[in-house]
């Protein structure tokens, strides 16, 4: 076999065959994926979705921990005032406490009248 | 009057859709016959043209108009079916006994068309001189354009259709012989 024989041959072998209908198929089938991807790089939900997202969520960790932070130094005040309370009266009258309750008013404590 | 490829690809560039489906109609038969020689398998075959022409619309930015709109394709279309022997060669490293078993179920060659035996030689060539032959010979490219379309030089490309048809030879005489 020379050249000229093989490029005829070459040139003659056809491909596979398609009607109007696929090639139409085809073409459209392009576009539909065209216009999914520009759709999955164009819109927020892409990616920029995301990304608001975990921000929003950090945002909200960052606000809720800055409440407990808060609210923990708040209720240890609270907590630590009766303690206070009591070592200042405890001071003041040594060996005469007798009986210490609280209530919702606060703090109340009997004081013994003699030792 | 039709317009120019050139025309179409700066349309398609600044987002009219319209514009890329008719470049898309006006170069799918070049693409899907490129890709079916690469490939072998008409189902392949429509997978790397629709990979083709979205790797193509991604790229638009870089066509410049020097070479011709549907060489600039080419480059595309050859480059995916490049890559995809390369994942073909690792799938067929995982599946090798299921394919030595597919071989032996092929049409011996005395009972293939003419068409098909020029196919079956055309894959028994190595990927990249299998693109060069397609390209000049099939497609009527000359060894310029072939080496723009296949990112290499000149004597790259006339060497590998050298190579090949040197193969191809031997191989469609030896199915000629056999019929």
């Amino acid at each position: 076999m020379n050249d000229s024989e093989l490029q005829d041959m070459l040139k003659a072998a056809r491909t596979p065959d398609h009607d109007q209908a696929y090639w139409d198929a085809s073409a459209e089938q392009v576009m539909r994926n065209l216009g999914r991807r520009r759709l999955e790089h164009a819109t927020p939900d892409g990616w920029l979705g995301p990304i608001a997202w975990g921000s929003a969520v950090a945002l909200a960790c960052v606000a809720i921990g800055f409440g407990i932070g808060h609210g923990d130094r708040g209720a240890v005040a609270r907590l630590l005032q009766p303690e206070q309370q009591l070592r200042r009266e405890w001071a003041v009258v040594p060996q005469r406490l007798g009986v210490v309750m609280q209530d919702e008013h606060g703090l109340h404590q009997l004081v013994a009248d003699s030792y | 009057m039709r317009e120019t490829d050139a025309a179409l690809a700066r349309r398609s560039r600044e987002g009219d859709a319209a514009a890329f489906e008719l470049l898309v109609r006006s170069h799918q038969r070049m693409i899907h016959s490129l890709t079916y020689r690469m490939t072998g398998s008409p189902a392949d075959a429509e997978d790397l043209a629709q990979e083709t022409f979205l790797r193509a619309y991604e790229q638009l930015g870089s066509f410049r108009g020097e070479a011709r709109f549907s060489t600039w394709l080419y480059r595309i279309a050859i480059n995916a079916c490049l890559n995809w022997r390369q994942r073909e060669n690792r799938r067929s490293q995982v599946y090798a006994a299921w394919a030595e078993s597919a071989e032996a179920l092929q049409t011996p060659a005395e009972a293939q068309s003419p068409d098909e035996q020029v196919q079956t030689a055309l894959m028994k060539l190595p990927p990249k001189q299998r693109a060069a032959i397609v390209l000049t010979v099939c497609d009527g490219l000359d060894h310029r354009e072939a080496a723009h379309a296949l990112g290499s030089s000149v004597a790259t490309v006339a060497w590998r259709v050298f190579a090949a048809k040197a193969k191809l030879k031997r191989l469609l005489a030896k199915s000629r012989s056999d019929e």
